[in-house]
């Protein structure tokens, strides 16, 4: 009888407590990057192409909204076609505006398609500018479209 | 008893799953390679002079090869070919032997004319710099006297199949 009690304590906490979840953060990215290497980035003959381009600071810009602590970024992508040998990473290129300090990214970070930490931070923070990267491109990579969809991912610590 | 411990910690880990797991947001990166084919030659030979033809049956040959080529391709399966703006003079022949990046195939003293040749196949995805180009103007006897005239030299690097 005691134990039956107990349960339906637990479970009415449980719901309760359901109510107010612990909230994971809303998070928004706007920009993009779509990067055509044609002959304006070749060097002439006898010279492979570049293998390293990157985008405008500012590529991406990511919101952090409705957090209430500290929080972690992390990224991960997934692949649609991308040739083998090259590299896609991205870096944080501003602060934002709001929130505490934020911490890491200022490198670039390469993107894998496991989740990789970016950077942390605290607070509601807006217009954090984020630069793509990719590398590895050579005439080895056949000419194509190719993509990938970066996700980013918010946890409240 | 172990129904409800069972069941305990089933809500457990779910509300501890709902409550752990993050949102999140998604950008599409795309990027496109285009086609790249270029060749660039070192700059002209030097005039082709044969002051004197060998008597008879004996052509008279000169060579050059003091010029070189590069070039840079992503593609597959790609071709040199040479042509002329216009065919010899008579009597006369202009061949033509291309250094072959490595791995491709090359010909040896290719005939020039009016209509392309191929001179390398099985170009691909190839960088390679300075490699050789080696001309060989002939004439023979029956060529006499020519004044001073210009071939211009098309190099194309185009599809091989």
């Amino acid at each position: 009888m005691i134990m039956k009690l107990n349960f339906w304590v637990f479970l009415g906490l449980f719901f309760l407590l359901g109510l107010f979840p612990a909230r994971a953060g809303d998070i928004m990215i706007n920009g993009g990057w779509q990067k055509v290497i044609g002959n304006a980035d070749t060097a002439g003959a006898g010279m492979d192409i570049p293998s390293t381009y990157v985008s405008n600071p500012g590529a991406g810009v990511l919101s952090i909204n409705n957090v209430t602590g500290n929080w972690s970024i992390y990224v991960r992508r997934v692949d649609y076609n991308w040739p083998s040998g090259v590299g896609l990473a991205l870096r944080r290129n501003s602060n934002g505006n709001g929130g505490g300090p934020i911490v890491g990214g200022e490198g670039y970070v390469e993107i894998t398609p496991g989740d990789g930490l970016f950077f942390q931070g605290a607070g509601n923070v807006t217009d954090i500018n984020l630069q793509y990267r990719i590398s590895g491109v050579s005439r080895l990579v056949p000419p194509g479209s190719y993509g990938a969809d970066i996700i980013f991912t918010i946890n409240e610590n | 008893m172990k129904t409800y411990f069972t069941v305990i910690l089933a809500l457990v880990a779910l509300y501890l799953g709902w409550a752990m797991a993050g949102n999140s947001v998604t950008q599409t990166l795309n990027f496109q390679i285009g086609s790249f084919n270029e060749i660039a030659v070192s700059g002209d030979p030097d005039r082709f002079v044969i002051d004197r033809l060998n008597p008879g049956p004996f052509r008279t040959e000169i060579t050059d090869s003091s010029t070189t080529y590069s070039i840079t391709t992503n593609g597959e399966n790609r071709k040199i070919t040479m042509q002329l703006d216009q065919n010899m003079p008579q009597n006369t022949d202009l061949k033509v032997t291309l250094t072959p990046p490595p791995g491709c195939q090359g010909n040896l003293e290719v005939p020039l004319s009016a209509n392309a040749v191929d001179v390398i196949t099985g170009i691909s995805h190839k960088v390679a710099a300075n490699l050789g180009i080696t001309y060989k103007f002939g004439a023979d006897s029956k060529a006499g006297t020519l004044g001073p005239t210009t071939r211009v030299v098309t190099i194309t690097i185009c599809n091989g199949e």
